[in-house]
């Protein structure tokens, strides 16, 4: 066993002479791979010396012996990684020296740190565990899974608002299924649940762990959940992959390319939905026992540095800043600026915040708060104390750390304005201001009167009254300044005045009355396109009116009957027996209307 | 006959008088009985005492009182609330700004900086600004339309003119500050969850804090499309969020 253990080491270490150089800086790792075996089987150990100053020589190497394990020297390896940094190019040599070993004996066994020589120098080598497990007396049934999901949390019971590291794991048979895909991008969803907010998923890593007798492969991820909602909450999480399983010949004749064929490529790809076991996580509330009165929402492990100063000194009425640095992993998103202590020399403002994640999730970074202060008089006065808490989940129990306050000169100022004090405090004191005793105006909704249609109808009344008072103001202009106008608005009010008296005559039967009327309507109606009075309009100027209008003869003929009618039985009298007053009160209007009418 | 005629109005004068004059009274009464319960230092039942008289007796005092009693119960988001329905209509009473600002200090809550047009509309309760803008307009149209037919000309007619002009300018802004007011709601409860769609069953789409103001977009069914802050947008079930006016 030692003599087939070191032969190999001799070998290597006369193969890495050739290398010769000034290393500096060495830094070294180790794993199996894989870190599970069954008796007889083989793994692959291997240790790699990383140089970031150029090639390196390894002198000699103290590996121990395991018993239980077979090692065999299986060579050594060379890479080399440029990379461009602020202060130019660098590279990294890596030397890889790997070993086949065979578990011999079921167990647990640890390859331990061990040193190598490089250029004088030891370097050490990290240990290592590789699980060696009883070869299986059983033949697979074939009813085990292969492949399912699990999601780990940290704890049985999380709290609402808590930034909570959970681990999706995907676990297979390698033996089953020789690849894993993503089917989509990204290749998880919530499938039942409202009650979490979801992050990125990230930090991918791989092993193989044993389940039940079985080796298998685990590929797990991180994922920040934060619970919304108090309660029992269902939580599923949807995987859709694509698997490469191992297939039978027909399947593969019939399926895949003739590459995959002649390779002996034999596998069967398809898409998978694996989801994760369907359970209720209870979230609850955070407790109300012992919580701040000013608790800034942080729920997780949360250090605060020292507060900064932008100066060391200040002047009355001039603003500084003071920046908080809080670091720590937890629900950052949440994390609220911590409240100052009300204080009369110091006017302050809401702070800046920003934050800086320091991983893919954001679970682990630093938050910043930038206060703006203003000093109100002069002095050695004292920053306001800042009351920074946060609740840690793992204790259950709120953790209050106060940041005293600093002393800093401040200069009087003669040329700047003192600064109000802070609105809340100045106006309530304390606490919260009594209640109101009268119960004041009362009102049936909180809505504006301007949504009301009775209010937006009623707008009619105004824009109604203006319309007219415009228009009536108007024609009494154009009454003043338009004499045809002024006359033809007379003529239709008199003439529409002396026909209805005529109508009144003619149903009254009172013949004198009626032809008197009939006279002025007629008079009225022609005296429209005249400046002369109408009363005074004789016979000859009527007619002159009438011929000039292009009335027809009858008309002419009826309008000079209806004056001489009206002079004949105002001077000689009629006999009422002889008028038709129907048909004279139908001659009056046809006359009045080829006048012109009463418009 | 005429004897059970009088009877039977007699009676019923005697039912009604009281039944009016008890209907009138019946807000005031229930309203200090809700005080005395605040004064006893029973807030629940002081909170549930407020809200019986509403919502058809509604005014700046009983919110307010209800909003301090909720305060005292740790309900930060109906506090705000009753508070910012307060200020609605009453908006330059200092007491209810004061109080208003303790209880978001204390849901630490940092409220989004007004506009400037709610800066100018808490100057007057809404109904002042829209029968100010509604009296100033039709008193510029009046004098722009009639003075000039009338043959008016002045200085009196040019200041009136001005003046009515910028009161209607001015309440114009008051009321666009208000209709911004009119577009906020409150969260209730810390276990609100945006949603991103107005479904029982939708995803969350982030949380938000009791006593957080939202902007409503849209409502659908029992839903309102809201937003907060800057990059908060989803929709919130009427059991955890409601909206400041009616």
């Amino acid at each position: 066993m030692n003599n087939r253990f070191f032969n190999p080491i001799f070998i290597f270490i006369v193969f890495s002479l050739c290398h010769l150089a000034h290393a500096q800086d060495y830094s070294a790792t180790s794993d199996f791979q894989p870190n599970i075996i069954r008796e007889g089987e083989r793994s692959r150990y291997q240790f790699t010396i990383s140089s970031s100053s150029g090639n390196f020589q390894l002198d000699s190497v103290e590996m121990p012996q395991i018993d239980g394990l077979d090692f065999q020297y299986a060579g050594n390896s060379s890479s080399q990684e440029m990379s461009v940094t602020n202060q130019g190019f660098s590279r990294t040599l890596r030397q890889i020296y790997g070993f086949q070993v065979t578990g011999q004996k079921e167990g647990e066994y640890t390859m331990p740190l061990f040193h190598v020589i490089i250029d004088g120098k030891k370097i050490e080598v990290p240990s290592a565990t590789l699980k060696v497990i009883k070869p299986t007396d059983n033949p697979t049934t074939g009813n085990e899974k292969s492949m399912w999901t699990e999601l780990e949390l940290p704890r049985e019971s999380l709290y609402v608002g808590e930034a909570v590291l959970a681990k999706l794991k995907l676990i297979y048979d390698p033996n089953q299924i020789i690849d894993v895909g993503q089917a989509r991008n990204p290749p998880f969803s919530v499938k039942e649940g409202d009650a979490f907010a979801i992050g990125q998923f990230g930090n991918q890593q791989s092993q193989d762990i044993e389940h039940e007798g079985r080796i298998l492969r685990e590929v797990s991820w991180q994922v920040m959940l934060t619970p919304l909602k108090t309660g029992p909450q269902p939580m599923v999480i949807q995987m859709d992959l694509v698997v490469a399983m191992k297939g039978n010949q027909q399947q593969r004749r019939s399926r895949h390319s003739l590459m995959d064929q002649l390779m002996g490529n034999r596998y069967e790809r398809q898409q998978v939905t694996l989801y994760t076991e369907d359970r209720n996580i209870e979230v609850q509330p955070l407790p109300e026992e012992n919580r701040p009165t000013y608790f800034t929402g942080g729920i997780g492990l949360f250090t605060v540095d020292k507060p900064k100063l932008s100066q060391r000194s200040a002047k009355a009425g001039e603003p500084l800043t003071m920046t908080l640095v809080v670091r720590g992993q937890g629900n950052f998103d949440r994390l609220q600026a911590p409240s100052l202590e009300q204080s009369d020399n110091w006017r302050d403002y809401p702070p800046e915040e920003q934050y800086f994640p320091a991983d893919a999730l954001g679970y682990v970074g630093y938050k910043t708060f930038e206060y703006t202060l203003i000093p109100r008089e002069a002095g050695e006065l004292k920053t306001p104390e800042i009351n920074f808490n946060f609740f840690d989940p793992e204790t259950a129990k709120y953790v209050e750390l106060p940041i005293p306050g600093q002393l800093i000169p401040v200069a009087e100022n003669p040329n700047a304005q003192s600064p109000k004090r802070n609105p809340v405090t100045a106006r309530r004191g304390p606490e919260l201001l009594s209640i109101a005793s009268t119960p004041g105006q009362w009102v049936s909704a909180i809505r504006p009167v301007i949504t009301d249609p009775i209010f937006l109808g009623g707008q009619a009344i105004p824009a109604i009254l203006l319309g007219l008072m415009i228009f009536h103001r108007r024609r009494e202009l154009r009454l003043q300044n338009d004499a045809a106008y002024a006359r033809n608005i007379r003529a239709d009010k008199h003439t529409r005045i002396e026909l209805a008296a005529a109508r009144q005559a003619a149903s009254a039967a009172d013949a004198q009355a009626f032809f008197a009327a009939a006279q002025r309507t007629v008079q009225a109606a022609a005296g429209r396109t005249v400046e002369q009075a109408p009363e005074s309009l004789t016979v000859i100027d009527i007619e002159a009116i009438a011929r000039r209008q292009g009335l027809s003869d009858e008309d002419v003929q009826n309008a000079r009957e209806f004056i001489e009618s009206g002079d004949a039985i105002r001077f000689g009298g009629l006999s009422q027996s002889k008028i038709d007053f129907s048909s004279e009160l139908s001659r009056l209007e046809k006359t009045v209307n080829a006048l012109g009418g009463s418009k | 006959m005429s004897t059970y005629i009088r009877f039977a109005i007699l009676s019923l004068l005697l039912i009604a008088i009281p039944s009016a004059a008890n209907a009138q009274k019946s807000p005031i009464i229930d309203f200090d009985q809700a005080n005395a319960l605040y004064a006893e230092g029973k807030f629940e039942e002081a909170a549930t005492a407020y809200q019986k008289l509403l919502p058809e007796h509604q005014s700046a005092s009983v919110h307010y009182n209800l909003g301090n009693a909720y305060y005292h119960l740790g309900e930060y988001g109906p506090a705000i609330l009753h508070f910012e329905k307060a200020l609605a209509l009453d908006p330059r009473n200092p007491d209810i700004r004061a109080n208003l600002e303790l209880t978001q200090e204390a849901a630490q809550l940092t409220p989004p900086p007004p506009l400037w047009a709610e800066i100018v509309a808490d100057f007057a309760p809404v109904n002042t600004w829209t029968w100010l803008a509604v009296v100033s307009f039709w008193v510029a149209a009046a004098l722009l339309l009639l003075a000039p037919l009338y043959r008016w000309k002045g200085p009196l007619r040019g200041g009136l003119t001005a003046l009515s002009i910028l009161i209607l300018i001015a309440s114009g802004i008051g009321l666009y500050g208000w209709h911004v007011r009119g577009s906020y709601g409150v969260v209730l409860t810390d276990e609100a969850t945006l949603s991103v769609a107005p479904t029982a069953s939708s995803p969350g789409a982030g949380s938000v804090k009791a006593g957080e103001l939202a902007r409503i977009r849209k409502q659908h069914g029992d839903y309102y499309l809201v937003t907060v802050g800057d990059n908060k947008f989803g929709w919130l079930p009427n059991t955890v969020f409601s909206p400041v006016w009616d």
